[in-house]
């Protein structure tokens, strides 16, 4: 009995190895989207996978395994945010791909715009318009209440929006 | 620039961070899962990431420091607006007489408290609900109509053991179920309320928001969502739920509250500048008319923008027919404050009672003119924290939460049992398939024990 109860486990065990590691690239893409940085990116994931392999046993089912493991992720993606945000950080601009070049200073002005919100602020945001995720979706990814993530994306845009429009006419004044 | 544009630019901007790993990201967790303790194929030394290490060492840091109950920090001075103290909560012994993370990881879909003293949470289909502060808890079962069918926020109202409400509004059938019982959850009635959805394709899933505010067991409020453009309809029952009839329109009912049988108010998001939209709004009619809930000094406070913060709590709270009190988050650039205010005749005027210099997330809990619990106070090591108020918000002492389940999340929610110094709190679970853990505090905050639900 003992033994088929091991062997169980070993089983599950493995299910869940193979579905973390098939989930490796989908993760450091959100991850990227979050912290806008792939380097720390990649640190996120694997500390988000290690996270999830010693909590593996509250896992209720492998149908839920993506749900469960996209939460484990936010939230370490989360720290990492407020952990930047104790300390000063000076956002290094990736270059663009290509053939997206006139959007240059529209992207450079964003993303610093994005880099100044809220840790929260900044997870909301990547999982609207980067992963396309509805509001009731980001509050079950993210375990806070509907209302809150509503009232979270619309500071960011707004604060997205006034910040944009601050650099353009502060662009406009100087030519 | 549009809302369109703007949303436009951040999917470009979000979809040209789409650089791949080429395989690397994947090698690399191969790798430190190997190596990790558990593995079949660990090597029996964990070595794969800096900061996980450092987070078993923070562990066992604050696993002694639970032991010890040591308060880490004190003196640290938040700005000239309020003082704050710090200490670090312990977290002790769980009531079976071992720390049990298991039993911490409970997914809790929704917690509350009503103002009798009943605590009651939602994990899954289950709702369990204690009368004796947590000690010992009741099981029911909530009667969702798909299996995959679980309990939104709001969706769940409790006024006492025994009248529960359940509003269904997700899944296959588009349709608005409230769900009662009087029994605390062993049998249920179901009514459809009269509205119609519109704009879903028949036999799709869906998802409608809707949220249920009782004032007590006969008298309740349903704020649904039946369009995606249109306002949310109000619907009253004055009969427990039995029945339903819409009395009025909310532009958003995310965080409406009912005071009353009449008496509904509304928060909102809003821009500050020359001339911000209201940024609280009250129906005294069960919300046919609304009108505005002027707040002194707003303008002249300014900021980019401005709202009430909501959270399980409720982002108005009224303590009685008269007294009632909101906190509103006020962003000025990368700068923030929260902004304290209270009422003392119904709310036909408020009163700014104090700022604090620093952002909040969470609505406060507000246990009477001068006691306050702020959950999501960030403590000077960043860790989030319950800020506790015993002058209406001139000092704050900071419990942080260091504890490595709630280091990564966000206390969302704080509840006094009967002004006695003792407190239950929801926070989200990192481990968790999703919800939340609920800790509970019987000495103010600092000490915590998991709630242990499957005591009976």
């Amino acid at each position: 009995m003992l033994d088929v109860a091991v062997d169980a486990r070993n089983r599950t065990d493995e299910a869940v190895r193979s579905m973390l590691i098939s989930r490796a690239e989908g993760a450091h893409r959100l991850a990227n989207w979050i912290l806008h940085d792939p380097v720390a990116a990649e640190d996120a994931v694997q500390e988000a996978a290690l996270l999830a392999w010693s909590r593996r046993r509250s896992l209720r089912g492998l149908d839920s395994f993506d749900a469960w493991f996209n939460r484990v992720l936010v939230n370490v993606c989360r720290e990492e945010l407020r952990r930047r945000a104790r300390k000063p950080l000076v956002a290094e601009i990736e270059p663009l791909v290509d053939g997206a070049h006139e959007r240059l200073p529209v992207r450079d002005e964003l993303t610093r715009a994005i880099l100044t919100l809220t840790a929260d602020e900044q997870v909301v945001v990547a999982l609207r318009f980067g992963r396309d995720l509805t509001v009731p979706q980001i509050a079950a990814e993210t375990g806070i209440a509907q209302g809150t993530v509503k009232s979270r994306l619309h500071s960011a845009l707004e604060h997205l929006r006034a910040a944009l429009e601050a650099g353009r006419r502060a662009e406009e004044t100087f030519r | 620039m549009t809302d369109v544009e703007l949303e436009r630019q951040l999917r470009d901007h979000y979809r040209s961070l789409d650089a791949g790993s080429a395989g690397r990201v994947s090698l690399r967790m191969a790798d430190a899962l190997d190596r990790a303790p558990g593995s079949r194929r660990s090597w029996g030394v964990f070595v794969a990431s800096r900061r996980a290490r450092f987070g078993g060492l923070v562990l066992a840091a604050v696993a002694l420091l639970a032991v010890a109950s040591v308060p880490l920090w004190a003196g640290f001075t938040a700005g000239p607006a309020a003082s704050v103290t710090e200490t670090l909560a312990g977290f002790g012994p769980g009531p079976s007489g071992t720390y049990n993370l298991a039993v911490a990881n409970a997914a809790v879909y929704q917690a509350g408290m009503t103002k009798n003293g009943v605590e009651w949470a939602v994990f899954g289909r289950r709702l369990s609900i204690s009368t004796d502060h947590g000690r010992t808890w009741r099981d029911g079962t909530l009667p969702t109509a798909h299996p995959g069918d679980l309990p939104g926020a709001g969706t769940v109202a409790v006024v006492d053991a025994d009248h529960v409400w359940f509003l269904l509004s997700a899944g296959v059938d588009p349709r608005f179920t409230v769900f009662h019982t009087s029994d605390g959850g062993q049998t249920w009635q179901s009514t459809v309320l009269p509205v119609n959805i519109g704009g879903e394709s028949p036999g799709t899933t869906t998802f409608w928001p809707g949220k249920l505010s009782f004032v007590d067991a006969s008298v309740g409020f349903a704020f649904v969502e039946t369009s995606d453009t249109g306002p949310w309809t109000i619907l009253r029952t004055t009969n427990g739920g039995v029945s339903w009839k819409a009395t009025g329109s909310a532009a958003d009912g995310w965080d409406d509250v009912a005071l009353d049988a009449d008496t509904l108010w509304a928060p909102f998001l809003s821009d500050a500048g020359s001339s911000p939209a209201p940024l609280l709004q009250v129906s005294r009619d069960a919300g046919a008319t609304w009108s505005d809930a002027p707040l002194p000094g707003i303008a002249a406070a300014g900021g980019d923008s401005l709202f009430v913060l909501g959270g399980p709590t409720g982002g108005v709270q009224f303590l009685g027919p008269s007294d009632g009190y909101l906190a509103i988050l006020q962003k000025t650039g990368a700068s923030h404050a929260t902004l304290y205010f209270g009422t003392g005749d119904g709310g036909r005027t408020w009163s700014q009672l104090a700022t604090l210099p620093e952002p909040v997330t969470v609505a406060p809990v507000f246990r009477d003119a001068t006691h306050w619990y702020q959950p999501s106070m960030a403590s000077s090591s960043g860790s989030p924290g319950i800020g506790v108020t015993s002058d209406a918000g001139k000092t704050w002492a900071i419990t942080a939460i260091d504890d490595d389940w709630l280091s990564a999340n966000e206390i969302q929610a704080f509840w006094t049992v009967d002004g006695q110094n003792e407190a239950a709190l929801g926070a989200t679970n990192a481990g968790g398939a999703a919800g939340q853990s609920l800790f509970l505090s019987r000495d103010g905050g600092s000490t915590w024990q998991p709630a242990d639900f499957s005591a009976h």
